[in-house]
């Protein structure tokens, strides 16, 4: 995590500090107070809703609100670990509130007992005050109604299901924003092909000849392949800079650099490390490589929010400070310097100076960006706060935008495409499970059951019925010619899950679901774009943009 | 044994278990009695009551296992409650097993959790071998390995060589950082185990000392030069005190040094935080993720329980940094694993090295940790102890003679013991 915001003492409390360590190693102070401001709606305490609640309630979200008008069954006791026999016939979404609410008495909870749709049609203001909505075990058409709602509210939703082996999430959301994507791998952003003139001036000041073999030995190796670059464009002409097919000679440059490291000459010193040199020659690799503006970053400068931005437009702070972004692009032709350094082979003072060098020249950047989203606000509007700004700059390269198809685009215009290559790919496709989810929802809307959800003996008989289901589907979805090749296996595997909810199935996909829900309120890391389907069985993860 | 519970609660495990499919385990036979075998005899002992074993309690009680056993050696502390949720703020200061057990054992009805509140290596061959499955949901890679040598060492060999499967007690091994995780399934004799593909593991972070004492550059470089340079120096809080993570005082009196330090060479960027995450090893860990991984594994457990469906095969990575990412690959045996494969190891070594060399060569090339004793037999065929740390008085001044002196001769076979390993291990002598 990056340095100066995270200096200043938390601004939570020593017991949560305590409690929460773990996690705020993870989203920071900043990621958790937008979690504890939050307030989540579950649609059915189903065993997948309410583990949902207990991996959001365990790390302290705000609140929460259950819409639940079901009873308690057998079923339910069988799979939910926050019921219990006593609860038997009475509302579930009463019932599992205690045990929840135990789990942390830092989060308030209510619940509805009414029916989805009553709420939809009379008080659909009630869903307003959530940050998102996840949905379980609900009809297609409860969906329907609750995603046209919430589609034009702006508010996130989170439909999360699972039966049998298979689990299914769907995320939608129009527009999501990610400052702090947090890449796993992320490139150094050295500026080898392109140093600042402060750095240029500091590395030009330095004389590695002038050096004992001590000094020469600690020279941080971004200082020996800037001096090996200055070599080069001695010999190549000062616009010439060394591309990966120059690797090798450039490499040479370094090598004879080493090679003026010369035992003292009293003799005494040991034959000094040459580790700095060795970090140089491994470092030519990723040197080379041109600085660039990352394809992502490309696209959210070009998108449609800043083209033109409507500054008297309710329009968040990202795209305010894109449009800056923007404006910084243009005249520089790169990004505003990350500003940090990865560790490196060096003596103290001189790894520092650079550090400082890089801090102060980010620091330009940051000034210039924000001036530039200060002129084009009107002053009623107060700008982004400056430590937005920093943490902004300093994720240039990481900006990320999320936006997840409507569930209305994918029932009007299905991504056919995807679906028909996806199919003719492999006939184990996951893409099959996501069609016979469909499927089995057509049959709960036309049999008020979901298929195989009856005695022992009688399972297979619903093979038939659900074979057309999946053909009715893979019509709708113009992939009629590949109905004959669908697998049947899948439909007789569907069959025998009965609609059966096995808790440990229920429990994964639930964790991965309230990753997603604490990812859209924290703004960090990146949600899913937009379907995800478990296999339990191959222990496997498809997403799907449909 | 009252295990006829069956209430209509496990209609849908049964739905799973009973009911035949296309995409059944080859092995799966249809019955009614399939649940009530498997409550009635499948015993499973999950390793670790912490972040992943809280859940794996939750899962498998509800997945419909009751007789369920837990091992931790450990009590519950404030950091543990953000995602072991069997535990409360009352708890803090009591043994995790037994907490756990007690509230699974509360909730759910029928169910049978017994706690064992100890270490792993304080059980022999005998109690494991009781067990039908192992899970684990440990967070060290030395205990993993322990537990792994113990199960592999159950396993018996036919006359021909083959695995008698009856001996095999499937382990599934669970394991979370962060927003990764992963989930394996080991038939100890069959598929690879822990030690075949101990190179997945990456290595621990350790900084350079003379990085540490002379030219730091980071806020971590600081902090380590507070923990092993200048603490056994100051000794702040007595001559035989030493560093207590869990202790603030410790942390606070390390933080405020470690400021000084890296205020003398202008480096920012010491916190709190960062100290106690240095001085402790912490690994950020989440409710979510652990969820994940916990249920994988009981999912495992079922399928192998109920051949319900196939079982992993072998090893799933999974990742929620970025989108939603998983897969699952085939993990290879090593065919000279120190502890699968049955052939005996070789080492080679110059017999003018010392015994204290080839302890510490032994240490970096088979990864032993600690080695605690080393024997040998002699041409008598009696058995000679070489080194054992319990003797150190008595054994130390072997570790200075070469194994030339020792009376080591080339193709002997040296017997081990370290952390690693429940039971000693055998190499072979191979001079060069």
């Amino acid at each position: 995590m990056s340095d100066s915001i995270e200096n200043s003492p938390s601004p939570l409390s020593v017991e949560k500090n305590r409690k929460y360590d773990r996690q705020l190693r993870l989203w920071g102070d900043h990621g958790q107070m937008r979690l504890e401001c939050a307030s989540v709606c579950l649609i059915n305490a189903t065993a997948v809703g309410t583990e949902i609640l207990k991996n959001l309630i365990l790390p302290g979200i705000g609140s929460f609100c259950i819409v639940d008008s079901s009873m308690v069954t057998d079923d339910d006791l069988g799979c939910n670990f926050f019921l219990d026999k006593e609860s038997l016939k009475l509302n579930r979404g009463k019932s599992v509130m205690r045990y929840l609410l135990e789990m942390n008495e830092e989060v308030t909870g209510s619940c509805e007992t009414g029916p989805l749709e009553s709420l939809i049609a009379e008080t659909p203001k009630f869903f307003r005050t959530f940050k998102i909505v996840v949905a379980t075990g609900i009809t297609d058409r409860e969906l329907q109604l609750l995603s046209a709602l919430l589609w034009g509210y702006n508010i996130p939703l989170l439909v999360v299901d699972c039966c049998g082996f298979i689990g299914y999430i769907r995320l939608v959301t129009e527009e999501h924003t990610v400052i702090e994507s947090h890449p796993d791998n992320a490139i150094d952003d050295l500026r080898i092909d392109s140093p600042f003139p402060e750095l240029q001036e500091h590395v030009d000041n330095l004389d590695l000849r002038a050096m004992s073999s001590s000094e020469l030995g600690h020279v941080p190796y971004l200082v020996i392949l800037l001096k090996a670059v200055s070599v080069w464009k001695e010999n190549h002409g000062m616009e010439s800079f060394p591309r990966m097919k120059d690797k090798q000679q450039f490499k040479s440059i370094i090598k004879l650099m080493m090679d003026n490291i010369k035992p003292t000459l009293n003799g005494n010193e040991n034959s000094p490390e040459k580790e700095n040199f060795e970090e140089a020659l491994k470092a030519v690799n990723t040197a080379l490589v041109p600085t660039k503006i990352p394809n992502e970053v490309m696209e959210i400068l070009n998108d449609h929010k800043v083209n033109p931005l409507d500054v008297n437009a309710k329009v968040d702070d990202f795209w305010l400070m894109v449009y800056g972004l923007g404006q910084f692009v243009r005249r520089h032709g790169c990004l505003p310097l990350r500003g940090s350094l990865p560790d490196m082979f060096s003596d103290s003072r001189s790894y520092i100076q650079l550090q400082q060098l890089y801090r102060k020249e980010a620091g330009r950047h940051i000034n210039e960006i924000g001036s530039a989203v200060g002129d084009l606000l009107p002053s009623s509007r107060p700008g982004p706060q400056s430590s937005s700004l920093q943490l902004f700059c300093r994720n240039a390269a990481f900006l990320r935008v999320v936006r997840c198809r409507s569930i209305q685009e994918e029932t009007d215009s299905p991504n056919c495409q995807l679906i028909r290559y996806e199919l003719n790919q492999s006939i184990d496709s996951s893409i099959n499970w996501y069609i016979i989810y469909l499927a089995a929802n057509r049959f709960y809307a036309e049999y008020s059951r979901y298929p195989g959800d009856c005695a022992n003996g009688s399972y297979e008989s619903d093979v038939s019925p659900l074979r057309s289901a999946v053909r009715s589907v893979l019509s709708a979805l113009q992939c009629s010619t590949v109905a004959n090749s669908f697998p049947d296996d899948y439909i007789h595997e569907w069959c025998r899950y009965g609609n059966s909810k096995l808790h440990s199935v229920a429990s994964f996909i639930a964790g991965t679901a309230a990753q997603e829900v604490i990812k859209i309120v924290t703004h960090q890391f990146v949600p899913l774009n937009n379907t995800l389907i478990y296999n339990a069985i191959t222990a496997s993860i498809d997403v799907y943009q449909l | 044994m009252a295990t006829r519970d069956h209430g209509r609660r496990w209609n849908d495990v049964r739905k799973l278990c009973e009911r035949s499919g296309p995409m059944t385990h080859p092995d799966f036979v249809e019955s009614d009695e399939t649940l009530s075998l498997m409550r009635d005899h499948v015993r499973v002992l999950v390793v670790g009551s912490g972040g992943l074993g809280c859940e794996l309690l939750k899962n498998l009680a509800l997945n419909g296992f009751r007789d369920i056993h837990v091992i931790d050696m450990d009590t519950i502390e404030f950091s543990n409650l953000n995602r072991q949720f069997l535990f409360r703020a009352a708890d803090v200061g009591k043994p995790k097993a037994e907490t756990a057990a007690a509230f699974v054992n509360s909730r759910i009805n029928g169910v049978k959790v017994t706690p064992h509140y100890c270490k792993i290596q304080d059980f022999d061959a005998e109690f494991y071998a009781n067990f039908q499955i192992i899970i684990c949901g440990l967070d060290s890679i030395v205990a993993r390995r322990w537990i792994n040598n113990m199960v592999c060492s159950l396993v018996n060999y036919e006359d021909e060589g083959n695995v008698d499967s009856s001996t095999i007690i499937p382990l599934i091994d669970g394991g979370t950082e962060g927003f990764k995780g992963n989930c394996r399934v080991i038939l100890p004799g069959l598929t690879p185990c822990i030690e075949c593909t101990l190179d997945l593991y990456p290595p621990q972070v350790n900084y350079p000392l003379c990085t540490i004492a002379h030219t730091p550059r980071l806020p971590e470089h600081c902090i380590e030069y507070v923990r092993i340079l200048l603490w056994p120096q100051e000794l702040p809080f007595g001559d035989k005190t030493s560093i207590d993570g869990d202790d603030p005082q410790h942390i606070t009196w390390i933080f405020n040094k470690s400021v000084e330090r890296a205020t003398e060479y202008s480096i920012q960027g010491v916190t709190y935080r960062l100290v106690q995450g240095v001085i402790k090893h912490i690994v950020p860990a989440v409710a979510s993720t652990n969820a994940v991984i916990a249920a994988q594994c009981a999912t495992e457990a079922l399928k192998i329980a109920t051949c319900a469906a196939k079982p992993l095969n072998n090893y799933m990575v999974f990742n929620h940094t970025d989108g939603v990412y998983s897969y699952a690959f085939e993990a290879e045996r090593n065919p000279n694993c120190l502890t699968c494969s049955r052939t005996v190891t070789k080492v080679s070594m110059e017999s003018c090295q010392t015994l204290q060399y080839f302890m510490e060569h032994l240490e970096s090339l088979i990864n032993l940790r600690n080695i605690k004793a080393i024997t040998t037999t002699n041409c008598q065929g009696s058995n000679v102890t070489l080194y054992m740390q319990h003797l150190h008085e008595q054994t130390k001044t072997n570790l200075q003679l070469t194994l030339m002196e020792l009376k080591l001769i080339n193709g002997q076979h040296v017997n081990l013991m370290d952390d690693t390993n429940p039971d000693l291990i055998t190499v072979q002598l191979s001079f060069i």
